[in-house]
């Protein structure tokens, strides 16, 4: 049996929503992080559609838990999980028996 | 010993003890293995020195001694503060970032490690109103935390590691690339061509499901069963529930979410043991598949997760 599923959902980012206040992500993200680390980063296309997961809030970029956050341009709204937050999908299915693993996922 | 530690280490993987628990890199291309390894473990120890509630020189332990006042962070903290806020915000609260001194209080004031190793402590959980993740203000790089409150990013920030490190790895090194970090998992870049193969199983005499991933994204599973342990005559697990500052009920042992990334899945997996019965709503709603293990043993399966 294959069971795909769009999950598009909690998390997902696209570089086109790189002005969403906290979804600052992507190539920017990776540079200013890795720029704070001191590690030195090679260019990198950023032409990717494909979601970044991680990534730093721009400066100025206001979050409370009680107002939630402020992006850049003012809005105050948190942004919520929804199914059509875009980004690519993950899919799990069920892997051949004799297939086997590379990693496992227990509790942590 | 957890499942992952069972596994071959062959070319194209990496493994090494992190956090209390295991961290596995596994590239698609062999040769770009040991310098993944590198990356990620300059990327751990980052976040480690950032958000660590155990070591006396972190920030979020320094961040604690200042009593409440505004302090300048480092963008990485900023970062998964703001993680760990929109985590919170999008789970109703059940992902609170402001619980570390009730963990502490609980007897989790210490490595995983350290209490296994020897009493848990006899200090008792206060009850009066607590503070949550609503009076944490992060504007830009200035954090406001709470008078009392250690911040507790621990449901967040391995899970985002895990991503970061995963997606640095591939886009540095131009190679597929899963970083597993305990029960999480980010995978990215080009997968192999059977997919990722993951075993799903909380201990070897839990019940186990073999999945694939195949392109990128995330999964988590987060457990009552692994980080436990004895505090005053009775047992403790990790994961509050924000309102009661306890350990949940444990209505599911073990709950495992696919997503998009391995933040969103984590967060989901660690809202879902909090929510108890309410879980598989939640999950439906949030249409990730999902896998749930109830405290008699029973699965359930959402939203597409293969069928036992």
């Amino acid at each position: 049996m294959r069971a795909s599923v769009n999950n598009r959902g909690l998390g997902q980012r696209r570089i086109r929503t790189v002005t969403a206040g906290l979804a600052t992500l992507g190539v920017a993200g990776s540079l200013a992080v890795a720029g704070y680390l001191g590690i030195a980063t090679p260019a990198v296309a950023s032409t990717s559609t494909t979601k970044q997961p991680g990534g730093t809030s721009p400066a100025g970029t206001r979050h409370t838990g009680a107002r939630g956050s402020s992006s850049a341009n003012g809005s105050t709204s948190h942004r919520r999980a929804s199914s059509d937050d875009g980004g690519s999908t993950g899919t799990v299915r069920r892997a051949p028996s004799a297939q086997p693993p590379v990693a496992t996922s227990g509790g942590s | 010993m957890p499942l992952v530690e069972t596994l071959p280490i062959g070319p194209g993987v990496a493994q090494w003890p992190v956090w209390t628990t295991t961290a596995r890199v596994v590239t698609t291309d062999p040769s770009a293995t040991e310098l993944a390894r590198c990356l990620v473990e300059e990327e751990l120890a980052a976040v480690d020195l950032a958000a660590s509630r155990f070591r006396d020189d972190s920030e979020v332990v320094r961040i604690a001694a200042t009593g409440g006042g505004l302090v300048h962070v480092s963008p990485l903290l900023a970062e998964l503060v703001a993680v760990a806020l929109q985590a919170a915000a999008d789970t109703d609260g059940a992902v609170d970032p402001t619980l570390g001194s009730q963990l502490s209080a609980l007897g989790y004031g210490r490595t995983f490690d350290e209490i296994a190793g020897g009493s848990a402590g006899r200090a008792s959980v206060t009850r009066h109103r607590q503070p949550s993740w609503r009076d944490v203000v992060l504007d830009g790089s200035v954090l406001s935390v709470p008078n009392g409150v250690i911040l507790d990013l621990g449901a967040t920030a391995k899970a985002w590691a895990a991503d970061r490190c995963a997606n640095l790895v591939a886009q540095r090194l131009g190679t597929g690339a899963l970083v597993a970090l305990g029960g999480d998992i980010a995978v990215a870049g080009t997968a192999p061509a059977e997919g990722w193969t993951i075993l799903v199983q909380d201990g070897p005499a839990e019940p186990a499901s073999l999945v694939t991933l195949e392109d990128a994204g995330g999964l988590a599973t987060s457990s009552t069963l692994g980080r436990s342990w004895t505090h005053w005559n009775r047992r403790m697990h990790h994961i509050l529930d924000p309102v009661t500052c306890r350990p949940a009920p444990e209505v599911w042992r073990t709950v495992s979410v696919a997503a998009a990334s391995c933040l969103a899945a984590n967060t989901l997996t660690t809202a879902a043991v909090v929510r108890g019965t309410g879980a598989p709503r939640l999950l439906r709603d949030r249409g990730v598949p999902a896998r749930l293990v109830g405290s008699d043993g029973s699965v359930t399966t959402l939203n597409g997760w293969p069928e036992p």
